[in-house]
């Protein structure tokens, strides 16, 4: 008995590194992540390592943890990838439903965004600062 | 402003942080056998042992998902607050919660002019919920973040106090205190002039290179939310949800 109780811990453990699971979830390099723009204050080298990680677990068919998809989708955001960040939001709320009412908040946002951005050159704006308000008309048809 | 670097609160807790440390169950066998022998003997402390902690409140609030609150620094490091924040998700998340992605997160609490984290500790827990949707919120405060340099030896000491507030009722669910101290001195006790010049080597070391915080911030941060008994019981996202709670009941 007790050894069949270790060899299954052993084949979870091996699992486990197969599939690159610490416990839950696929952790990748979220750390590396995190520090890139918290500590380092380089949003672009957190958005890279983002990236090749949500890859990585995606070949690795591990399982993606919480708030990867939001934070990948707010860093798409700050670059203009509206439509990236739209995609990563819905998966986090797949996810996580937890994460739905704050998601919902920034997916409209990002419309609002996307209103201002179509409406009469045609340019794509600039990648806007956050935090700045938008007192542009944003819907030119309803007009 | 809330107690922020004052030179003279550092004075006074000083003297109280070393007169814990040596009560604390870590310095009664400093640099015996290494960190991990220290984990392991504290995790079983912790099965054996539970220190009672009230779980009624948790339980009747049981949240599925955190928002951690900006970090509140009680030292001079400018980076404690950020390896805070860099870290702690991980050990988090793995006792099963949803953790709203501090990456975003930070962004919005400056975005709403709440980044400073004196004043995001003092607004009422609901406001949390109104903000992000958050069951809970969990405040951490850096009480001790550095190198301490003693007679036969120096040290890296990090101290976080984590508390963590029902978003609805603003009850208090949980409440932990970690010290992690890493001797990079000698000091085991066999050649005091060796350690001496250990110790000296280990400050010139210091001088030059900042230490890597990140794993004792980790440490921390698994301590306090993974110690049997005394952590976090078992989120939604556990496998563990609701079978582990004789666990975390205080004793009669």
């Amino acid at each position: 008995m007790l050894r069949f109780i270790g060899a299954l811990l052993a084949a979870c453990l091996l699992a486990g590194c197969a599939t690159g699971q610490r416990g839950l979830y696929d952790w990748g390099d979220f750390d590396g992540a995190q520090s890139a723009d918290l500590i380092d204050h380089d949003p672009n080298a957190a958005l890279a390592i983002y990236a090749q990680t949500l890859e990585q677990i995606q070949q690795r068919n591990g399982r993606v943890p919480p708030g990867l998809y939001a934070d990948y989708g707010f860093l798409l955001y700050l670059r203009g990838d509206y439509a990236g960040a739209l995609r990563s939001f819905d998966a986090e709320k797949r996810l996580f439903p937890e994460s739905i009412p704050l998601m919902d908040r920034l997916i409209a946002r990002v419309h609002e965004r996307q209103g201002d951005a179509v409406p009469t050159s045609g340019v794509p704006a600039p990648t806007p600062p956050y935090s700045s308000t938008h007192s542009q008309a944003p819907n030119v048809e309803a007009q | 402003m809330r107690r922020r670097n004052s030179p003279q609160r550092h004075a006074a807790t000083e003297k109280d942080r070393w007169k814990s440390f040596r009560c604390s169950f870590f310095s009664l066998s400093p640099c015996l056998c290494g960190e991990a022998f220290l984990v392991v003997l504290s995790l079983l402390a912790g099965c054996a042992l539970p220190r009672g902690k009230d779980y009624s409140a948790f339980f009747a609030n049981q949240p599925r998902s955190i928002l951690v609150a900006p970090v509140l620094n009680d030292t001079t490091s400018l980076e404690a607050p950020e390896i805070v924040e860099a870290t702690i998700t991980e050990p988090l998340a793995e006792r099963g919660y949803y953790v709203f992605p501090l990456i975003l997160t930070d962004a919005l609490f400056k975005d709403l002019g709440l980044s400073e984290a004196g004043y995001v500790h003092e607004l009422p827990p609901t406001r949390f919920r109104e903000l992000f949707g958050a069951d809970a919120v969990l405040f951490v405060d850096v009480k001790d973040w550095g190198a301490k340099y003693l007679v036969m030896e120096a040290a890296t000491v990090v101290e976080l106090d984590f508390v963590l507030k029902d978003t609805r009722s603003g009850e208090t669910l949980w409440t932990s205190s970690q010290v992690i101290r890493r001797s990079s001195g000698g000091g085991a006790g066999g050649d005091p002039i060796g350690a001496l010049i250990a110790a000296a080597i280990g400050y010139v070391l210091s001088e030059a290179i900042e230490p890597d915080y990140r794993p004792l911030a980790r440490q921390a941060h698994w301590q306090a939310f993974s110690a049997p008994g005394s952590g976090l019981p078992a989120g939604p996202y556990s496998p563990q949800f609701g079978a582990d709670r004789d666990r975390y009941t205080a004793p009669p």
